[in-house]
């Protein structure tokens, strides 16, 4: 090309276009390699990117009922407090009242229309979107994907992990494929999109929902996703069955009140096998085997046994003598042995409380006078978490039933159980129906607003 | 100014609807918020005589706000004064039922413990005249959200369940003459900006934008609680 003579438009994109090939391939040309990679990742003692604390910090991992109870308590408590919660989720939608997705009588903006910054905002505290990556108990350090954060006290409430060895699965392959194709409903909310999809897209044939042994979240959900599923198949003509296998001898709670459905309102439907530990699992043949026999099935949601969150592993938090690798806390004041500052509740609590909203929002505003306390140099006395419940068995028309538990400890057992004035309200009926909602929106109510 | 005049002032401001806090510093709650005076009417404006007030069930009103609702009760017994703390702590007198029989009482319709309250299409928490299942008696006020019971005949105390403070208690005057009644103000506590947080949304929706923090003057509309709610939960 004739650099002298006056560019025409032509030559111009000529040159261009030279220029750009000549860059494609002009890194390694202007002596940058990458022979020197090493791994990159945020520096250590990179501090997250949050205001000044103005008073001491008290830090809260978890933004679900527990989490978002006790951020909102112990500021109200203790408005000194700097209150950060820090949550891996960009966006809420409650596990609790998800069964009645299934079953159209609500819609997903009622499970998911609340904003985790306008609970922040209207509560006073700091929301901080960010995954936990460590912890360093002695220097007071969380560590996040989005730096470290200092605390004066930190509350950890991850809530619940699946262990899927629970049901004879070890292999990471297998365990897998059940998250992705069997997904139990008990963790995220993208499961509760997959089983709505399987549940409105059945043909017909069986559906197996399985029932945990231990100490699982939410011991109705199960039996009530049954009734809504069941119901589901019945309005609309789907020849399907919903094969309810229960690890445990029978059902857990609410126990009458779930049988008079099964038997009175869902006798085609539901199928009910107690006693029924899955010992492993075949994908291929679609088959749950237990140790008096195999069941076949058409879809399911696979429900394997519950654990505390893998965090608190991570952390070296867990209590090596509990058997769903829950928190070593103290039962009564919930801050983990031999550590005043750092705390766990919710779901990942060792103690045999239901594992449930209710149960986490009571339990959520007593540990948040205990943060208030101590950080006031007092101590409280233990006050019991409550337990009500509500639990749709039937749809058209809306039905359910309830129970409304406190909790005791027995000196001479040395263990909790149930209160004398726990209640079980288990003759389903309209009102009990229409409860269930107002039930969850006044625990909406209670964390957002 | 001498005392007269200041006086004076405070009562006009207390008639215009305003917070007045005359002579004592506002503490807590637990004091006596004046309000408009307004007359209690019945849907045709007519004022409502206290002694046609039905005891079976409970009537609803609307005040101090257009969107806080009030419970207006006929116990059918006479109700005495007695001593309250409100959540915190903070002690009061509730004033007893007011009426030739001291039986007409009124509290505001909004749960303490996660702010129930009665709209137009549902209510959790209602008056139980005759039998509550998870009270065990009668003449309770429920709130089936959470099983909280409230006695009417006892400023609203809290009898059971997990809510920790009393339901706000309507001052209410009868004059003798005329049979009829007036709510002068709300004292015990009250939870009206909890009550507009939480509902924003809601009410803007039933009322129209901006209606539901309007304080109401001169009348307040009594309808009875079948007629206001569509859906009543009682338990």
């Amino acid at each position: 090309m004739d650099q002298n003579s006056k560019l025409s438009r032509r030559d111009f994109f000529k040159m261009s276009g030279a220029a750009a090939a000549t860059l494609a391939v002009g890194t390694a040309s202007l002596g940058v390699t990458n022979a020197e990679a090493k791994t990159m990742s945020l520096n250590v003692n990179t501090k997250a990117s949050l205001p000044k604390a103005k008073g001491p910090r008290l830090v809260i991992v978890g933004a679900g009922t527990s989490g978002l109870t006790i951020a909102k308590y112990a500021k109200k408590a203790y408005p000194k407090f700097d209150v950060v919660m820090v949550e891996k989720r960009d966006m809420y939608s409650s596990c609790f009242s998800s069964n009645l997705w299934y079953a159209d009588l609500i819609d997903l903006g009622f499970l998911a229309n609340h904003s985790f910054l306008d609970a922040a905002k209207n509560n006073n505290y700091t929301f901080f979107n960010a995954t936990c990556t460590g912890l360093d108990r002695n220097s007071r350090k969380l560590i996040t994907n989005m730096g470290e954060i200092d605390y004066d006290y930190l509350v950890l409430a991850p809530g619940i992990d699946y262990d899927y060895s629970r049901i004879g699965v070890k292999d990471p392959e297998t365990e897998t494929l059940l998250r992705t194709n069997y997904p139990a409903g008990w963790t995220m909310p993208t499961e509760h999109v997959t089983i709505r999809d399987k549940i409105h897209g059945f043909e017909g044939g069986t559906f197996i929902q399985t029932v945990p042994g231990g100490n699982y979240r939410c011991l109705p959900a199960p039996y009530e996703r049954a009734c809504m599923i069941a119901s589901y198949f019945k309005k609309n003509n789907i020849k399907g069955k919903v094969l309810v296998l229960d690890h445990n001898p029978d059902i857990t709670i609410k126990a009458k009140g779930f049988h008079a459905a099964f038997d009175e309102l869902y006798k085609d439907y539901i199928e009910y096998h107690p006693s029924a530990e899955i010992k492993s699992v075949d994908l291929d043949k679609k088959t749950l085997n237990t140790e008096f026999g195999s069941f076949k099935f058409d879809d399911a949601a696979i429900y394997p046994g519950v654990r505390g969150s893998r965090l608190l592993e991570t952390f070296g938090l867990v209590d090596p003598k509990s058997t769903q690798k829950e928190a070593n806390i103290d039962g009564f004041k919930y801050n983990i042995i031999g550590d005043e500052r750092v705390y766990v509740a919710g779901d990942s609590r060792p103690m045999p409380f239901s594992k449930s909203a209710n149960t986490a929002n009571t339990e959520g505003k007593y540990v948040a006078k205990v943060l208030a306390a101590h950080a006031q140099g007092k101590t409280i006395n233990w006050e019991s978490p409550r337990t009500i419940c509500f639990s749709m068995v039937n749809a058209s028309p809306m039905e359910g039933i309830s129970v409304d538990a406190g909790y005791v400890f027995d000196d001479k057992k040395k263990s909790f159980g149930f209160s004398g004035d726990t209640k079980m309200f288990e003759n389903r009926d309209a009102a009990k129906g229409r409860a269930t909602l107002e039930w969850a929106q006044g625990i909406y109510r209670d964390l957002f607003a | 100014m001498d005392r007269r005049s200041f006086i004076k002032i405070c009562s006009a401001v207390a008639v215009t609807g305003t917070m007045s806090p005359c002579f004592v510093q506002q503490t807590q709650a637990a004091e006596l918020i004046a309000y408009s005076r307004v007359k209690l009417v019945d849907k045709q404006g007519n004022a409502i005589k206290a002694s046609s007030l039905n005891g079976s069930e409970a009537y609803i009103f609307h005040y101090p706000y257009a969107s806080t609702p009030c419970f207006l009760i006929n116990l059918e017994k006479p109700a005495s004064n007695s001593k309250l703390a409100t959540s915190d702590g903070t002690e009061y007198e509730w004033r007893g039922g007011v009426g030739s029989n001291k039986s007409i009482v009124s509290y505001n319709a909004i749960c303490s413990h996660q702010l129930a309250y009665p709209s137009k299409d549902v209510s959790l928490i209602t008056y139980n005249a005759k039998q509550s299942e998870v009270a065990g008696r009668a003449g309770v006020i429920t709130c089936c959200a959470h099983n909280s019971v409230y006695d009417p005949a006892q400023g609203a105390k809290v009898l059971s369940g997990p809510a920790v403070g009393p339901l706000s208690a309507i001052s209410l005057e009868h004059d003798p003459a005329t049979d009829e009644l007036y709510a002068t103000g709300v004292y015990g506590g009250t939870l009206f900006d909890d009550f507009f947080k939480a509902y924003k949304t809601q009410l803007n929706a039933e009322l129209g934008p901006g209606k539901a923090k309007e304080l109401v003057t001169n009348t307040a509309q009594v309808i009875p609680f079948a007629d206001h709610t569509q859906t009543r939960i009682q338990c």
